[in-house]
């Protein structure tokens, strides 16, 4: 298997994320090299975020992930945890 | 210019609106999202609105490169406010200005389509007698998950991802009438694939009744085949072989374009050729088709009775320039074998002509009849002069 280097990771929550789980970040200790659905998995997990499992989307480093992919993640990486959006009006 | 700002106080629709503002623009075209009293029956109290405030900015400026590259806009101000908003107070500003106002107003739709679509900013709302609730919006792009790769391709130049195909910006509504039949990928490709299978059948089925049974009453206008070559006994032969062949008198085939192409025939009956060979030989296996028509008929034709004056007899090369290079080796043959089949072309009749007019004093051959003729003449001349 690939080397599991571990790396800490950022993570930011909003809206009914940042309700739900009681903070607006925190930090979480993940593998470098991860797929998108294992990220959304911890991060569910470890901060009960489950009732909102299957509508949110994550936002590394100010950019929308892709879901399905692999993510490279690397030392204090910026994982924001984005809830439907509601801007505008 | 581009204005981008995220703020926490009230924004001011006149001084947006100033921003952009420049003598060489016609147009300044405004959107401004307020907020309502009320949602589903419901009282709203207040509004309170929240946001990743860097990515937010990110994405509204990447909103303001998208316009640029679509139309001829000169400024672009987009101010969205956080926090508490009031009911009736702007909550977002859009302003484009552009020396024309088409451009400015598609700018400002898309842009307030975008925004809802993309930008990490979100609304709750605080009703008088129930739970607060966050909205979300219809427009979200990530929640058609479709369409997330295909926006990030657009709004971010360095991120190529290989598989998508066309930039989208924005998920916009399809009329519905042009929606006929909603469903799934799987099912499409079902359904694709079944027809493929059905169509596959059909054409085999098509091809076997051409190309492999013959009855008699085989319609062969109607059939594909363009050649078919069929072994029937007949008395007195081992075999033989009926050959039918599509006419084609006017294809580009038939127009010397394809030189070694096949040319027309009879398709009804054995195979007549052109050059008269004698089709119904006895001799076994002797194909009808090796020769070849190399072009219209009227060439044919001026190549065959070249072949026949030069006494060419005997099967001739599908190609033309076979043919040609036969016909003219045969020319220098003669002409190598009968010198004066050669010297007979160089006397031409209008040669002869204007040789006779310059020299009309150069002997020529006299026959004994003219001698005679000619003396005659010179006696008679002579004797009136002695008189």
């Amino acid at each position: 298997m690939a080397d599991m280097l571990i790396v800490e990771i950022q993570v930011l929550f909003f809206a009914k994320a940042r309700e739900l789980c009681g903070q607006k970040e925190s930090h979480l200790l993940i593998p470098s090299t991860v797929s998108y659905n294992d990220l959304v998995d911890q991060i569910v997990k470890t901060f009960s975020l489950e009732s909102i499992q299957h509508n949110l989307i994550l936002a590394i480093n100010e950019e929308y992930a892709t879901t399905g992919s692999i993510v490279q993640l690397k030392e204090g990486d910026k994982v924001a945890v984005i809830p439907p959006l509601s801007g505008g009006i | 210019m581009n204005f981008v700002k995220i703020l926490n106080s009230k924004l001011s629709v006149e001084e947006i609106s100033n921003l952009v503002s420049s003598p060489s623009c016609g147009a300044i075209s405004l959107f401004v999202g307020t907020t309502r009293d009320n949602f589903e029956n419901k009282q709203v109290v207040q509004l309170e609105y929240e946001a990743y405030e860097p990515m937010a900015e990110k994405t509204m400026r990447k909103v303001c490169e998208d316009i640029r590259r679509k139309w001829k806009v000169e400024h672009i101000a987009i101010y969205h406010r956080l926090g508490i908003v009031p009911v009736m107070e702007a909550s977002v500003v859009i302003a484009v200005s552009s020396p024309h106002r088409a451009e400015a107003l598609q700018a400002v739709q898309y842009a307030i389509d975008t925004i809802k679509s993309l930008t990490p900013i979100w609304k709750k709302e605080v009703y008088a007698s129930e739970q607060a609730e966050w909205k979300e919006n219809k427009e979200c792009a990530w929640k058609s998950k479709i369409l997330l790769d295909k926006i990030k391709l657009e709004s971010s130049e360095e991120v190529r991802v290989p598989d998508v195909q066309e930039p989208y910006p924005v998920p916009t509504e399809v009329p519905p009438h042009f929606i006929q039949i909603k469903a799934g990928c799987k099912e499409i490709a079902c359904r694709i694939s079944s027809f493929i299978k059905r169509k596959r059948e059909q054409v085999n089925l098509g091809n076997i009744q051409d190309f492999c049974y013959h009855g008699n009453a085989t319609a062969s206008d109607s059939s594909c085949a363009r050649i078919d070559a069929l072994l029937i006994r007949r008395k007195d032969s081992k075999s033989h072989l009926r050959v039918r062949r599509v006419l084609n008198p006017w294809g580009p085939q038939t127009r010397g374009i394809d030189p070694g192409s096949m040319g027309c025939t009879n398709p009804q009956d054995p195979v007549k050729t052109l050059f008269k060979m004698n089709v119904n030989e006895k001799s076994p296996n002797k194909p009808d088709i090796s020769v070849g028509m190399a072009g219209p008929v009227g060439i044919e034709e001026r190549l065959s009775n070249a072949e026949c004056h030069l006494k060419l007899h005997g099967p001739v090369p599908k190609d033309i320039y076979s043919r040609l290079k036969q016909i003219e080796d045969r020319i220098l043959h003669l002409e190598g074998l009968s010198p004066e089949y050669f010297q007979f072309w160089e006397n031409a009749p209008f040669e002869e002509e204007s040789e006779v007019k310059y020299r009309q004093t150069r002997k020529r051959t006299y026959s004994t009849a003219e001698l005679e003729n000619k003396l005659c003449d010179l006696e008679y001349k002579l004797s009136v002069k002695g008189k």
